[in-house]
C-alpha cells in the first residue's frame, strides 16, 4: 500500500517502519479492536503522506470537492492499472481507490477511515475514476 | 468483473526486508517507552511479529485486555482474533477469554489468568486440567507473563471439532501447574562398565500395564508382545539435591543398557530425560522409553510411576560413558473451577472444494480452506503423515507451506488439518497444492 503513494521500495520500506513504530506506540488509541486492519490503514496512509511531505512533495490534503451524485460507479469497466493509479492520481484519490477496489470497502467505511464527509468519498471516487477514463481515452486503450 | 487493479496490487513484491524494517520501527517506539517492565514474550505461536511485546492501554480501550493482546500477537494474527470478553474468578484468581480465531474444525482461544491475592502464577505456568466442550485435542502455551498486574497470557489450540463457528462452547479450567524448576546435565553415579557383567533380574510387562512411551520397544509391544524390563527397586541410587525421582535400577537386559527410574507420586508433572555423553561431548539417546506402574507385591500394573529408559551401547566403550539426567519439576499444583462459556465466531467463511484422493490407508472426499489452515475429510486409517506435503500458491506467486499437522481419526473418519505458520489471507490464495495434484481456488 505505502509504495503506491511513494512510488518506489526504499521509501515504502521507509513508510512501513513509520508505520510499525506509530502503531505500537499508539496502540492504546485503538478503541474498538475489530477495527484493527482499519485503523492500521490509517495509520499507513498518514504516514505515507507525511513521508511525501517531508521530502517536499505537493502533497494537497482535503481539498474543497464538489458532490456528485448519480452515475453508477458499478457500471464502470475495472480497467485500472497500477500504473495509472501511482502515476496519475493524487493521495487522496489513491486512497479512496484503493479502499474501494482492493479492501472493498463501503463509501462510509472510505469515508470513517480517511475522516471525511461520505459525499466527498463518493466525490473523490468519481473525479479519479473521470481522471483515468479520460486517460485512457487519451491514449486510445480501451481493455475488456 | 474483472479487477485488474486489485491483481496488480498483489503482485507488488514484498521485499524481504520488510519485517526488518517493521522491527525496527517497534524497537524504537519501545526505547522510548518511559521506565517500563517489559514483558518477555516466551512462546511465539508464528514467525513475522510487527508488535513483538508491548503495553496495554489499561482503561483508555473498549476491550483492553484484547488490545493488550493485539500488542502480544503478531498483526498476521491479530486481523483474525475476534473481541471475547468473559470472565471466571475463583480461588482470587480471574480468568478471561479475550480473543480467538476458528474455522469449523479449530478454534485458537487466548485467555488470561490473574492472580489477584498471591503470587501462584508465572512465566513457567502450565495448564493440567482443561476442557472445551467441543474438540477433542488441545494444547496450551504461555504467550506472555506479565509480573506487574500477576498475568499470565495463554493460547490454547483445539482441534477436531465439527461446527466449530457460531457455536456456544465453554472452556473449563480445572488445575494448572506453576514454578516449574529445572535441573540439567545432573550426573548419575555408576561405572556402566561393571553393570555389563552383572546379572540382574528381570519381570515381564505387557501393553495392559504401560502408559507410554516411544521407540522400538513400543512396537513390539504394539504386536501383543511382553517385552523384559528390570525387578523394580533393586538397585536405588539418589540424584544429588534431586526428591521427586531416584533411580530404582539399572543393568543390562539382552544387550541394553536398562535404566529404571522412579517418580514421586505427589509431584504431579516431574518429568525429565536421560542421556549418555562419551568423552567428547557426543550425546547418546535412549532407543526407546516406557512409562508403568508397580504395585506393592511388585507386579506391574497400569501406571506411570516407573521410567524405564533403554540404551543401544553393546559397542561402547562403556567406562568412559557418563549417565546423564535433565529433569523438570513443578512446584505448584493449583485447583480451582474457572469456566467461562462465549461464542466463536470466524472473521472469515471457510471455503468448501471438493476433492477425492486415494492415500492408500484412507480416502480423501473433502477439502476445506480457511485462515487457519487446509483441513482434510475422509475415511479409513490415517497412517503415512510423512508423504503428506501440502501448500498454498498465493496470487504474487508466493508459496507457503502447511508443514505442520493435526490429525484425528474417529471411527474410521479422517480429519487432518494443515496448519501454516500464519493465517492465511484466503481472497489471495491461488491454488493449493496436495502431494503435487494442484487444486484452483476460485473467487
Amino acid at each position: 500500500m505505502a509504495y503506491v503513494y511513494v512510488k518506489n521500495k526504499d521509501d515504502a520500506l521507509d513508510v512501513v517502519q513509520e508505520v510499525a513504530y506509530r502503531s505500537f506506540k499508539n496502540i492504546d488509541t485503538l478503541k474498538k479492536p475489530e477495527y484493527f486492519k482499519t485503523w492500521l490503514i490509517k495509520i499507513t496512509i498518514r504516514c505515507a503522506i507525511d513521508h511525501l511531505r517531508k521530502n517536499s512533495k505537493v502533497v494537497q490534503l482535503h481539498p474543497e470537492y464538489e458532490e456528485i451524485i448519480g452515475s453508477d460507479i458499478e457500471d464502470i469497466p475495472l480497467t485500472i492499472s497500477l500504473h495509472q493509479l501511482v502515476e496519475e492520481l493524487n493521495e487522496d484519490e489513491k486512497s479512496v481507490i484503493i479502499l474501494r477496489f482492493y479492501e472493498g470497502y463501503s463509501f462510509r467505511e472510505i469515508a470513517e477511515t480517511l475522516t471525511i464527509p461520505l459525499g466527498t468519498a463518493k466525490s473523490i471516487l468519481y473525479r479519479a475514476l473521470a481522471k483515468l477514463r479520460k486517460q485512457v481515452k487519451g491514449v486510445g486503450i480501451y481493455e475488456e | 468483473m474483472k479487477n485488474k487493479l486489485k491483481e496488480e496490487l498483489e503482485q507488488i513484491e514484498i521485499p524481504k526486508e520488510l519485517h526488518m524494517r517493521a522491527k525496527l520501527g517497534v524497537e524504537k517506539a519501545k526505547s522510548e517507552q518511559p521506565r517500563r517492565t517489559f514483558k518477555k514474550a516466551i512462546v511465539f505461536p508464528a514467525a513475522a511479529a510487527l508488535f513483538l511485546i508491548g503495553s496495554a492501554g489499561v482503561g483508555a480501550a473498549t476491550f483492553p485486555s484484547f488490545n493488550h493482546l493485539l500488542s502480544l500477537v503478531s498483526p498476521d494474527i491479530a486481523l483474525f482474533l475476534q473481541p471475547i470478553e468473559t470472565t471466571s474468578e475463583d480461588k482470587g484468581i480471574k480468568m478471561k477469554v479475550v480473543g480467538a480465531m476458528n474455522d469449523d474444525e479449530m478454534a485458537v482461544i487466548y485467555v488470561t489468568m490473574q492472580d489477584l491475592t498471591g503470587n501462584r502464577l508465572d512465566k513457567t505456568l502450565d495448564l493440567y486440567d482443561y476442557t472445551l466442550t467441543d474438540g477433542h485435542m488441545f494444547n496450551s502455551q504461555i504467550v506472555d507473563y506479565d509480573k506487574d498486574t500477576n498475568t499470565a497470557t495463554l493460547r490454547i489450540q483445539a482441534n477436531g471439532a465439527t461446527n466449530f463457528n457460531n457455536k456456544k462452547i465453554k472452556l473449563r479450567i480445572s488445575s494448572f501447574l506453576s514454578q516449574k524448576h529445572k535441573h540439567e546435565g545432573i550426573k548419575i553415579d555408576t561405572d556402566l562398565s561393571e553393570l555389563k557383567n552383572k546379572n540382574v533380574d528381570t519381570i515381564s510387562l505387557s501393553t495392559d500395564s504401560t502408559s507410554g512411551g516411544g521407540g522400538e520397544i513400543t512396537d513390539q509391544l504394539d504386536t501383543g508382545e511382553s517385552i523384559e524390563i528390570l525387578k523394580p527397586n533393586e538397585t536405588i541410587l539418589s540424584l544429588p539435591k534431586i526428591k521427586f525421582m531416584h533411580v530404582s535400577n539399572i543393568g543390562f537386559v539382552n544387550g541394553q543398557l536398562h535404566v529404571q527410574t522412579k517418580w514421586s507420586d505427589e509431584d504431579i508433572d516431574s518429568h525429565g530425560d536421560f542421556y549418555l555423553v562419551d568423552p567428547y561431548g557426543k550425546k547418546i539417546n535412549a532407543s526407546s522409553n516406557i512409562s508403568y506402574g508397580v504395585d506393592e507385591s511388585g507386579e506391574t500394573v497400569y501406571g506411570n510411576n516407573y521410567v524405564e529408559y533403554i540404551f543401544d551401547v553393546n559397542n561402547e566403550n562403556l567406562s568412559k560413558l557418563k549417565l546423564m539426567g535433565d529433569l523438570v519439576s513443578n512446584g505448584n499444583y493449583t485447583k480451582g473451577d474457572w469456566s467461562t462459556t462465549f461464542k466463536l465466531h470466524s472473521v472469515e467463511n471457510e471455503k468448501s472444494l471438493r476433492f477425492n484422493e486415494d492415500f492408500g490407508s484412507w480416502k480423501a472426499t473433502k477439502m476445506t480452506l480457511s485462515s487457519l489452515g487446509v483441513t482434510l475429510y475422509g475415511k479409513g486409517q490415517f497412517k503415512d503423515t510423512d508423504d503428506m506435503k501440502v501448500s498454498v500458491k498465493m496470487n504474487n506467486g508466493s508459496i507457503q507451506l502447511l508443514d505442520s499437522l493435526q490429525n484425528f481419526s474417529d471411527n474410521k473418519s479422517v480429519k487432518a488439518k494443515f496448519l501454516p505458520s500464519s493465517p492465511l489471507d484466503l481472497s489471495k490464495i491461488k491454488a493449493i497444492n496436495i502431494n503435487g495434484a494442484v487444486i484452483k481456488v476460485s473467487r
